[in-house]
């Protein structure tokens, strides 16, 4: 995979950001990143932050059954359709889908060489797997601002698991 | 027997050790055990060095820099892919500040990273003491009374969380300080109450103190800041008196107030009076308020009552657990007598958060022996007895039920 340097300048005050992608794409989506959010932090201090190593990681969209939305929650929870085009515009959201229901899974395991399938999920739990999205954020403060806007954290629940980082482990 | 210098290296450490980390933190882009490691050595080398060469004039930015040199070592020597290796290029340590006035303070970025809301509260507190205070591992697992094996693996795992989730080296922006300065807030206050608690000789709630002083002074714009660090001196003040010698609990009305230490007050005082002139009360400040009107009293019969009952009113708005609502009710029982506040006390009784709590029937016994129901008060210290944490909890029950 093509490594590339991007050298972000001219933020007032502060000094040449170097920022390392893997192609060429996401060079592109690094151009709408939010520098004017970490710019403007009131701190100036986490702009030193390495830049080389923006972090993954997969929201795992759930529901959540002991809770039950108030007409509030779902007044004033936000819309999906906004979330990802602001996710999308500020080159955080990766990709993303809703999953079909559980009862539509197959899970396949391998034993001595041989294919098992079982009709449904590998985990019989409550909590139902709505979704997932996959974004690329500054830090882990970033990714729960992000969870906290989706409409499912309002009601549901979401998971965040970063990826591993195979250049650092 | 201790050499001058390694009481003077000490004296550095108490505040110097978590100066050390937090810069090496930094400076090696978040690698803590590193920082650890580096900011060890350091003080080691001066213990080796400074006696015969003498203590340098600028002796933080003289071990800030002899912990950074092993950081760019440990890491040459470890670099053998390209990026470690760049990484090590990009680390090329430009001059430490010579003096240590001009070295940055980073301890609270260390403070609010320990302190993210996404670790467990428990990893919180360890973290902040391993980081911030340099005492040892196995020390804090005595001080919670764990295995020191485990409280290896949960400062482990906390470190781990911090690098592999990027939770970010940093004080949070504006927008998020209502949701982390209070645990921060909260981390400091269990740190202080460990001793209180366990009535341990460790140091765990000086500590506490200490670094609650340095949150005061690093967030003069934050009055719960303040209100914390005048309730830890509100009640540190009353120490020497709350047990006696064989370890028994005395209550505040039988304490020896001639032992409480007078200059803590004050300053407990001093500082609460200027965190609430900022006229943002919080929680902190409330309970510091209640502690100021009882360390301010010369004689219990004198204590101000229907004040404090006022505040734990006020307390109970913003913080509405049980507890509060039990103290809240002791209160008014003694501004208005103990008829008032029975009544009372049976609402709070289908609360089932309070169920096994010992202080709910504790406070009935009592309630019902200053009413002069003594047949029933004997039922509920029974009942006490038999919910009561610690032996000397239970001692001091045993007294109250021997009592006419």
């Amino acid at each position: 995979m093509k490594q590339i340097w991007l050298l972000v300048m001219d933020v007032p005050g502060v000094p040449a950001l170097g920022c390392l992608v893997e192609n060429l794409e996401a060079a592109g989506s690094r151009a709408h990143f939010p520098f004017v959010t970490m710019a403007t932090g009131n701190d100036g201090r986490h702009l030193e932050r390495d830049w080389s190593n923006p972090m993954k990681y997969l929201m795992l969209v759930c529901t959540d059954p002991d809770y039950k939305p108030s007409p509030e929650d779902l007044e004033n929870a936000p819309d999906v359709e906004a979330w990802v085009e602001e996710m999308d515009g500020r080159g955080v959201r990766l990709m993303g889908n809703r999953t079909r229901p559980a009862t539509d899974a197959t899970t396949v395991r391998v034993r001595n060489g041989e294919v098992l399938l079982t009709d449904g999920p590998f985990a019989e739990t409550k909590e139902q797997m709505a979704g997932f999205d996959i974004i690329d954020c500054a830090d882990l403060d970033e990714a729960i601002e992000v969870s906290s806007k989706h409409p499912m954290a309002w009601g549901g629940m979401i998971e965040l698991r970063p990826f591993w980082d195979d250049d650092a482990d | 027997m201790a050499t001058p210098v390694a009481d003077l290296v000490a004296a550095i450490y108490a505040d110097g050790w978590s100066r050390i980390v937090a810069t090496l933190i930094r400076f090696t882009g978040g690698d803590w055990d590193l920082a650890e490691e580096c900011a060890q050595e350091a003080f080691a080398q001066a213990l080796r060095k400074w006696p015969s060469t003498g203590v340098p004039d600028q002796p933080l930015a003289w071990l800030t820099t002899a912990a950074r040199n092993r950081a760019v070592d440990v890491i040459r020597r470890s670099a053998t892919e390209a990026r470690k290796l760049r990484e090590v290029a990009a680390m090329e340590p430009g001059p430490v500040p010579a003096r240590d006035s001009e070295i940055p303070d980073d301890r609270l970025e260390l403070m609010f990273t320990c302190c993210h809301p996404s670790l467990k509260v428990e990893a919180q507190v360890a973290l902040t003491l391993r980081s911030l205070t340099g005492i040892s591992t196995a020390e804090i697992a005595r001080a919670f009374l764990i295995p020191e094996r485990i409280m290896a693996q949960r400062l482990f795992r906390a470190k781990q969380k911090i690098k592999h989730a990027a939770i970010p080296f940093r004080v949070p922006p504006a927008h998020l300080l209502p949701e982390r300065v209070p645990a921060v807030l909260h981390v400091l206050y269990l740190l202080f109450n460990v001793e209180y608690s366990e009535l341990s000789q460790s140091r765990v709630s000086d500590d506490a103190i200490r670094l609650t002083q340095v949150l005061a002074a690093l967030m003069p714009d934050e009055p719960e800041a303040q209100g914390l660090l005048a309730l830890m001196l509100l009640h540190g003040a009353r120490r020497a008196a709350r047990t006696s010698p064989d370890g028994d609990l005395i209550p505040l009305e039988e304490q020896d107030r001639g032992l409480w230490d007078q200059q803590r007050i004050a300053e407990g005082e001093q500082l609460l009076e200027r965190a609430l002139r900022r006229g943002r009360p919080g929680p902190y400040q409330i309970q510091a308020a209640i502690a100021a009107c009882h360390a301010t009293t010369p004689v219990a019969a004198q204590t101000d009552w229907p004040q404090i009952a006022a505040l734990y009113t006020q307390l109970l708005r913003l913080v509405p657990t049980p507890v509060v609502a039990l103290n809240r009710v002791v209160a008014i029982g003694m501004a208005e007598g103990p008829e008032v506040a029975l009544p009372l006390l049976d609402g709070l009784s289908e609360d089932d958060a309070l169920d096994a709590y010992y202080l709910l029937p504790a406070t009935r016994a009592d309630l019902l022996r200053r009413a002069g129901r003594l047949e029933e008060a004997r039922a509920s210290y029974a009942t006490a007895l038999s919910l009561a944490p610690s032996e000397a909890e239970r001692r001091y029950l045993m007294r109250r039920l021997a009592e006419p």
